[in-house]
């Protein structure tokens, strides 16, 4: 989405326009969707959190400002609301289960071939994430996977450009010792099958 | 520590990680929720009596039910005063 589309859907949802709504919708709604999955590991919250989100957006649509950037805008809406539920709840537990759940949801239908190549290597991945803690996994998942700037980021979640900076660092970090203990893991297993 | 021009491969990975779709039924309830919020919004905001009314019922009423009782009183301490001779 350009920003020129982007400051006309802000003006038109301002005035209530549905069908800026639904552009907006169609637009974030799986990455947002993604984004808390990933952040909750849980489906179920990750859908009520996302319902709330938008809630929230018409809520506020008549006092967004013209220059408001979308993204940003609904990223820092659903992380807090996400780090709200978790105050409320206490819930920091570990669900990688409930994440594999999710594999059979997958949007994208892959040749069976690609299906298990590309499966081992996304698989380890979210492992690897899921095990990384959420202030450090949000940053993560907002630089990689939505490619937001570290200036965006900084505003999402409501932090000094410095401070977000550091805390990628260290996420990146956790993230790739994270990935080398999967891979550790993988070839000792490969080890024993070949030795069998 | 790892800099954040030097993505590993895997690291990379997360870009490309499947984006995941909540159910068709959760897409369409939080759409027609917001739809129909929107549009009460939008009747709310265009029926401009609405906000005489609240005016009405915050202010006006009070007021008046504050005169009345202020001349009942007056009149009540009137008669009171002349009943004893003042």
């Amino acid at each position: 989405m350009d920003r020129e589309t982007e400051l006309a859907l802000v003006r038109r949802l301002g005035d209530g326009d549905p069908a800026a709504f639904d552009a907006v919708y169609d637009e974030y709604c799986g990455r947002l969707y993604s984004f808390l999955v990933r952040l909750s590991r849980r489906r179920e919250v990750a859908e009520d959190l996302l319902e709330e989100t938008w809630l929230r957006l018409v809520e506020h649509a008549g006092r967004l400002t013209p220059d408001t950037r979308l993204g940003p805008w609904l990223f820092t809406v659903a992380r807090n609301l996400y780090f709200s539920y978790c105050r409320s709840r206490a819930v920091e537990d570990e669900k990688v289960a409930s994440l594999l759940g999710l594999w059979s949801t997958a949007a994208v239908q892959p040749s069976p071939f690609e299906e298990a190549a590309a499966g081992e290597l996304e698989r380890r991945v979210e492992r690897a994430l899921t095990a990384v803690p959420p202030h450090y996994r949000e940053v993560l998942l907002l630089s990689l996977a939505e490619g937001m700037t570290p200036a965006e980021m900084a505003v999402v979640c409501g932090v000094t450009p410095e401070a977000l900076r550091q805390r990628l660092l260290r996420a990146r970090a956790m993230l790739a010792e994270q990935l080398e203990v999967a891979k550790v893991r993988q070839r000792s297993r490969d080890l024993r099958e070949v030795t069998v | 520590m790892i800099a954040e021009d030097q993505d590993g491969p895997d690291l990379r990975m997360i870009d490309g990680l499947t984006t995941y779709e909540p159910d068709r039924g959760c897409v369409d309830r939080i759409r027609a929720r917001c739809h129909a919020r929107m549009a009460g919004r939008k009747r709310a905001e265009a029926v401009p009596s609405h906000a005489a009314a609240r005016y009405c019922r915050r202010i006006l009423e009070p007021s008046l039910v504050a005169v009345v009782c202020t001349v009942f009183l007056c009149e009540v301490m009137h008669r009171a005063l002349l009943l004893y001779g003042f």
